[in-house]
């Protein structure tokens, strides 16, 4: 149609007269659609890249433990098992190794064939017994084609397993059994282990395999409820298969490793902060898309008169505004969404590359997530164009042509204080007046300085909240530094044996085991039980429960009676459970405990629940304690503690406590992009209205907006330091002073003698 | 019947107390193919009066008809189809569409039309071909409104209306600006009503118009038509 193709060239021509104004919508959507997008897809990208990655490397779904040993024919049969994919057996053994002057505790694994396959990252892979693939994260390039020697008087499990004990490094890899950077403790060595090597089996004496590694016919995402459920049938039927052929073997799954483990929740901050984020881009985006087309039919409302006096209908008219706001928010969302869906996952990645880092990040495109915003997008700017040309667009022409009468000017309040307001300058007056003058943009700008302070306040919320949950997990919560378990009836000789260490300040025995916690329905699995003895035990000899505060700060909550348990706000929240509600913990045996919730105390990092030692006695007819509470002032202390007789492992809280920071760490990136997000948000919202307004705004008008904004944001503070609103405040004032020099460059840029002459 | 009626026209804005009466009763006829001047001083209703028989204003009360049509009944997609095809208009400060050239601005009326003179030919019935290309910002103010009447002839209306053509513009400009009108109007046959404040330029009209306070003072035919050229004021 003719008019059609009058109405795209008049359309064209108003985003080149007015590039500032299309830019600023053009920004916005790029900057919402790409910031939203990007967030939104990181987690999953994440998730896909370590699902791939698990995938490509035959990550084990079941790893069966059997201390006797499985024969050929037992592996044959569990792989015959419906829904099971492959089945390979494997071998282990914690080894103490000496590398040059390094004594290291490394996990030997035979390489197997078709599951947990190690993929390079540098070297080769092995050819000859002698040959090794070595953890890339315990070693480096340089140590390619150096020797290492298996220290067999110190390990026992290598002397039984291995033929050789000389092994050269051919190879690096990453391994999926080690998704993070965290290494396992050792069962053979109480200590953590510095690494993996991978060895050919022929490396080992007999291959009577100690391990099964199956892999299932899973297509279920991993971390989904669908995988888990999958999962829960295949082990009931693998347990079948195994008490046939009257093997005893632990079965664990992907749940019962770290790496999985932890990349799961480490992924989970992210998707956190995305979940805020909707609100905000709803508000500034309709809020600088309402402002900058109202301006734009203000200003052209003669315009509009004349072609409707020349004959074009009022849809035509709405069509060049349409065409004008939506080929700028098309253009905006593609550019952020794809900018934004690559960019955003890979920075993320980038600064979670020190923990995972096993492959690269393949670019996830969502489609959902792509009609979805842009469906959104277009629908709130087309929305808000109509909102802004409905009143002109309705009026009769000659009314358009006269030009309309300027908002009048009023005086204000501040007048009739007449010694404040004669001090004033002519341009503070007439900032004052036009502040009130043009109600609509002074509110609109409100809101846009408010959301993007609010911004920088969420932003350093969320700092304040999760960086310092560590130290107040380890420094005011848990005051001990090292859990030490020991075999069965070891733990009075072996706290005999810790109190005589220099260094020792204090020692607690107690019980400690993963269980699972079930309420109304819902279950908590992972939780850590802690029993403390409550009377004096035949073994102990001693009540430790008037000791346990010093070890574990309940806050509040008092120490549970018999029947009772103490639960963290962990379970509290997730069970919603309140004191006087009923609880089973689900031991790991089949035993179940059922308890009262008697108190609930402040928690940060895990799933604890303590109760006393008599009530697991009393429910499951005995108690025995293997665990042992230290508090110690120094943390060189493991080989001593580790020639103890009995001790099997120590676990320090301050390894939990580095591994938990590193994670948490990532969270200055999101920080960083939340402020710089914020940042272009104001740049856009405050030049798109500055320029409306037309008289650079003082630090007086921000210090006003921004009072109200820290009043407003009061509520979600929870963790929020003084400070951090001080530094929201410092850094809107501040981008708002860069977008006045700005302006105020345009405004030196309008010629005096044409502004003046203009009629229209 | 002549060409266009108005039957006891007013027009009135407001309401209650702010009530603005700026047509009352206004009843008068124009012959086609005439050069009528509609003669008032400031807020007489000249205006009001134009856009009423534009179609780009409602009439409160009474009819308007032209060429046997009925204005005042008309709506919608109707009174755009009168806008489009009868009608052109010519504003007292152009408005022309700044960003777009002088012969786009004639385009985009010209593209409406069902039998448009082309754009440039319009152009060069003002005189302004070789400035096609230029931006209103780049034409003077005679310039600029010799463009907003090629805009006006494009559509090919039968019916031109001028609101103040020479209001803006210094004495030779309006001079030459009012010949122009005068002269298409005698070669295409083309109704035209110019409003003026101006007595003397009654003189070169067919009909002179003059209005007081929304009410109809005089219609008068002119028998001794004078060239603008040798009209002096």
């Amino acid at each position: 149609m003719k008019t059609a193709r009058m109405i795209l060239k008049m359309t064209n021509r108003s985003i080149r007269s007015f590039f500032g104004r299309y830019l600023a919508l053009f920004l916005i959507v790029f900057l919402s659609a790409g910031f939203f997008a990007g967030l939104k897809v990181t987690r999953p990208a994440m998730q896909q890249a370590g699902e791939d990655y698990l995938k490509q490397q035959e990550f084990y779904d079941f790893r069966l433990l059997c201390r006797t040993g499985f024969q050929t024919g037992d592996i044959r049969a569990l792989e015959k098992i419906d829904g099971i994919r492959s089945a390979e057996g494997g071998l282990s053994a914690d080894s103490m190794v000496r590398f040059g002057d390094r004594n290291m505790a490394l996990r030997i694994h035979s390489l197997q064939e078709e599951v947990n396959l190690p993929s390079l990252t540098a070297g080769r892979m092995p050819e000859k017994d002698s040959e090794c693939l070595a953890d890339r994260r315990a070693f480096n390039t340089e140590d390619l084609g150096k020797k290492l020697t298996v220290d067999t008087a110190a390990s026992d499990q290598a002397a039984n397993f291995l033929s050789r004990t000389e092994f050269t490094i051919v190879g690096l890899c990453d391994s999926p059994m080690y998704l993070s950077a965290e290494r396992d403790s050792s069962t053979a060595f109480s200590r953590q282990l510095d690494g993996y090597l991978y060895v050919p089996e022929g490396a080992y004496i007999h291959l009577i395999f100690t391990e099964a590694d199956l892999t299932a016919d899973v297509d279920e995402h991993i971390y989904s409820h669908e995988y888990d459920e999958r999962i829960d049938q295949l082990k009931e039927k693998i347990e079948e298969e195994l008490d046939k052929r009257s093997i005893s073997a632990y079965i664990l799954t992907r749940r019962e490793n770290a790496g999985y483990l932890s990349f799961e929740s480490d992924t989970a901050i992210v998707s956190g902060i995305a979940n805020i984020f909707p609100l905000f881009f709803v508000m500034i985006g309709m809020l600088v898309c309402i402002t900058a087309m109202t301006r734009m039919v203000e200003e052209e409302r003669t315009q509009i008169g004349v072609l409707k006096a020349l004959g074009y209908s009022s849809c035509a008219i709405r069509g060049k505004y349409v065409l004008y706001a939506g080929s700028a928010a098309m253009a905006g969302w593609a550019a952020g969404f794809f900018l934004g869906t690559w960019a955003l996952p890979q920075i993320f990645w980038f600064a979670y590359s020190s923990i995972y880092g096993f492959s690269s990040l393949p670019y996830r495109f969502d489609p959902v997530l792509a009609i979805g915003t842009l469906a959104f997008v277009m629908a709130a700017i087309l929305f808000s164009t109509m909102i802004a040309i409905r009143k002109e667009l309705s009026g009769k022409p000659a009314k358009l042509i006269r030009p309309e009468t300027a908002a009048y000017g009023k005086r204000i309040l501040l007048e009739k204080i007449k010694p404040l307001w004669n001090k004033l300058s002519f341009l503070q007056k007439i900032t004052l007046r036009n502040m009130f003058r043009y109600k609509q943009r002074l509110f609109m700008m409100l809101i846009g300085i408010s959301c993007c302070c609010a911004l920088v306040v969420t932003g350093f919320g969320v700092k304040d909240s999760l960086l310092p949950i560590t130290s107040l997990q380890y420094d005011r919560i848990q005051n001990y530094q090292l859990e030490v378990s020991a075999d069965r009836g070891k733990i009075a000789g072996a706290e005999e044996a810790l109190k005589e260490l220099a260094g020792i300040h204090a020692c607690l025995p107690c019980s400690l085991s993963r269980v699972t916690l079930k309420a109304g329905g819902r279950a908590v699995d992972m939780a850590s039980l802690y029993g403390i003895a409550d009377y004096e035990f035949d073994e102990l000899k001693r009540n430790a429960s008037a000791e346990f505060p010093e070890f574990w700060d309940l806050g509040t909550a008092a120490f549970p009676g018999r029947g009772e348990a103490v639960i963290c706000t962990k379970a509290s929240r997730s069970l919603k459970l309140s004191p006087g509600d009923r609880m089973e913990i689900q031991m790991p045996g089949k035993d179940t405990i059922h308890v009262k919730v008697s108190g609930i105390f402040e928690n940060y990092l895990g799933t604890p629940v303590i109760v006393g030692a008599g009530t697991i006695e009393e429910q499951t007819g005995s108690w025995e304690p293997d665990t042992i509470l230290v508090k110690t002032g120094q943390n060189d202390m493991a080989e001593k503690i580790g020639r103890i007789p009995g001790v099997t492992t120590l676990s320090w809280l301050s390894e939990t406590r580095k591994a938990a920071d590193h994670a948490l760490s990532c969270v200055n990136y999101i920080i960083l992009m939340l402020v710089l997000f914020a940042g272009a948000l104001e740049f856009v919202v405050v030049y798109n209205l500055t320029s409306i307004i037309g008289i650079p705004l003082g630090s007086l008008f921000h210090r006003a907006v921004i009072n109200q904004i820290v009043v407003k944001n009061m509520v979600f503070a929870d963790h929020i330091h003084p400070a951090s609103y001080l530094f929201a405040i410092l850094i809107t004032v501040l981008f708002g002073i860069i977008v006045n020099l700005a302006m105020r460059r345009y405004i030196r840029r309008i010629p005096m003698a044409e502004s003046l002459k203009a009629v229209e | 019947m002549s060409y266009i009626e108005f039957r006891n026209v007013s027009k009135v804005y407001g309401s209650g107390e702010t009530e603005v009466r700026a047509l009352d009763g206004v009843t008068f006829y124009v012959e086609k193919g005439e050069f009528c001047v509609l003669l008032g001083s400031s807020g007489a209703g000249k205006t009001t009066l134009l856009n009423l028989l534009g179609g780009m204003d409602n009439a409160t009360d009474g009819e308007i008809l032209f060429d046997g049509e009925e204005i005042t009944g008309l709506y919608g997609r109707r009174l755009i189809d009168y806008r489009r095809h009868a009608v052109g208009f010519v504003f007292q400060f152009y408005n022309l569409i700044p960003n777009l050239t002088a012969s786009e601005n004639v385009e985009i009326a010209a593209q409406l039309c069902k039998s448009p003179i082309a754009p440039l030919e319009a152009l060069q019935m003002v005189g302004l071909k070789e400035r096609a290309d230029h931006f209103p910002a780049e034409l003077s103010g005679g310039e600029q409104q010799r463009v907003a009447i090629a805009r006006a002839l494009a559509k090919n209306p039968r019916l031109l209306l001028c609101d103040e053509p020479t209001g803006a513009l210094d004495y030779e400009t309006g001079k030459n600006i009012l010949k122009l009108l005068r002269d298409l109007s005698r070669q295409r046959g083309t109704t035209v009503m110019v409003i003026t404040h101006n007595q003397a330029i009654a003189l070169m009209a067919d009909r002179v118009i003059r209005i007081r306070s929304g009410k109809i003072v005089s219609n008068d035919v002119n028998q001794h038509v004078i060239p603008v050229d040798r009209i002096e004021w």
